[in-house]
């Protein structure tokens, strides 16, 4: 009786044990995948000549062609003309700029408001062009013409145009440059 | 006569329980020892005692097995279109959750495995994943503002077991590109709008033995005011996914 006590014991505790091994038996995974990757670059700049437009600043413009005009003045009749640069170079995306000016003049820093036809600005492909990522070189010159009405004109005595000498004209423009999205 | 019924019954209890153990101890083995797994620490394949053989476990798979029915591997964007789904969609599980799983079972040779795997690769330890990739780099790993793509990987349970899984997503992102995420389990959005990884996690997600689940983690670059400094400095980005998952 004893005997046979014992081994009920000992077959309870190793019951016991078997369930508790398949209790604790759990099964545990743990995988991981990593992924890494780059902004494309964007370096994208104006210039004017080497110099890199960061902030409000003057384009000068050529008189050029006005053998009538002394050098780096406009004067009725005439027409001058600058150029900037727009610098993509690295740029990994394709970039859109645009160089506008919104029919605004300025002299001596004043809004002109004199006759809306005295003076034409004009931007190459009217302001706006493109540059391909993978374009070489990635850049594009940008072109601005500022005429002081025309040379018929110039022929009449305008008082308005008399009371410009010696003034500063300033053409103001916008440059953006920005992304082009989508396919 | 008493005595010897005694006996028997006797023996044969220390023979079923001996049984038992001997048959418990099998079963931890081919589980490989208990760990609770921290940081990366990878458990793919189930290691027997008897180390240098594999026992009946199956090599881990090659990027050609794992050309399952539900991975199309004919192209080479991370998109995949079509899994082929089952209908056991009105079956309940003992606890009665509804089946997580609508893809078809694994073959008996690919039991005693619970895998990650994409349209290229099966997930290891700190496996370098083309989620990234996108048609307007020529499946190149660059990304720009508004740039987007959709990755798809299976979690495919193997095993002789249910279990149940979590997903984390960790991000790396010193620039604070503003990259956003939706997340597809097999056909049905978990998350459908564009938001952060930190809203992405998953927890409890239930697979059942032989089954598969397929995630479509959906990213897209969403221009912000940041875009300009990520660009200009050429910004990283890293985004880690972890899958840990355990029996029930």
């Amino acid at each position: 009786m004893k005997g046979n006590k014992k081994v009920l014991v000992i077959a309870v505790l190793l019951l016991l044990i078997a369930v508790s091994y398949t209790t604790y038996a759990i099964y545990k995974t743990s995988v991981a995948g990593n992924a890494e990757v780059t902004a494309a670059a964007w370096n994208v700049v104006f210039k004017n000549g080497q110099t890199e437009i960061t902030t409000t600043q003057n384009l000068e413009l050529t008189c050029a062609n006005n053998s009538h005009v002394k050098d780096g003045k406009i004067a009725p009749g005439a027409t001058c003309t600058g150029t900037l640069t727009v610098d993509a170079t690295g740029t990994e995306v394709d970039v859109a700029y645009t160089a506008a000016n919104d029919g605004t003049i300025l002299v001596d820093g004043n809004e002109y408001t004199g006759d809306a036809n005295d003076f034409t600005v004009t931007v190459t492909d009217n302001g706006n062009g493109q540059i391909a990522y993978n374009a070489n070189p990635q850049t594009a010159t940008i072109t601005v013409n500022l005429a002081w009405g025309s040379v018929e004109e110039a022929t009449t005595t305008d008082p308005a145009d008399t009371a410009l000498q010696g003034e500063t004209i300033t053409v103001p423009l916008t440059l953006t440059a920005k992304q082009v999205v989508g396919a | 006569m008493k005595d010897k019924k005694d006996k028997i019954i006797k023996i044969t209890l220390i023979i079923i329980i001996v049984l038992l153990l001997i048959h418990n101890c099998t079963l931890i083995k081919k589980k490989g020892k208990e760990k609770t797994p921290s940081g990366n620490i990878n458990i793919i394949e189930i290691i027997c005692e008897n180390n240098d053989n594999k026992c009946d476990i199956k090599d881990k798979k090659t990027s050609d097995d794992t050309n399952d029915d539900n991975l199309d591997t004919s192209n080479n964007k991370n998109s995949v279109g079509g899994n082929k789904t089952t209908t056991d969609t009105n079956k309940k599980n003992k606890d009665n959750t509804s089946p997580t799983s609508g893809t078809e079972e694994t073959s008996d040779d690919q039991l005693e495995e619970l895998t990650v795997l994409d349209n290229d690769i099966t997930w290891q330890d700190t496996t370098e994943l083309k989620i990234f990739e996108n048609s307007m780099y020529n499946l190149e790993g660059v990304i720009a503002p508004e740039t987007s793509n959709t990755y798809e990987f299976v979690v495919k349970n193997s095993t002789k077991y249910n279990v149940k899984y979590n997903i984390n997503f960790i991000e790396t992102n010193p620039y604070h590109i503003n990259m956003k995420y939706k997340l597809k389990k097999n056909n049905t959005y978990l998350v459908d709008h564009y938001v952060s990884y930190n809203e992405l996690n998953i927890n409890e997600q239930i697979l059942n033995a032989s089954k598969n689940d397929t995630f479509y983690l959906e990213w897209k670059w969403v221009s912000s005011d940041n875009d300009n400094a990520a660009g200009e400095n050429k910004a990283n980005y890293n985004l880690k996914i972890e899958v840990k998952a355990e029996s029930i």
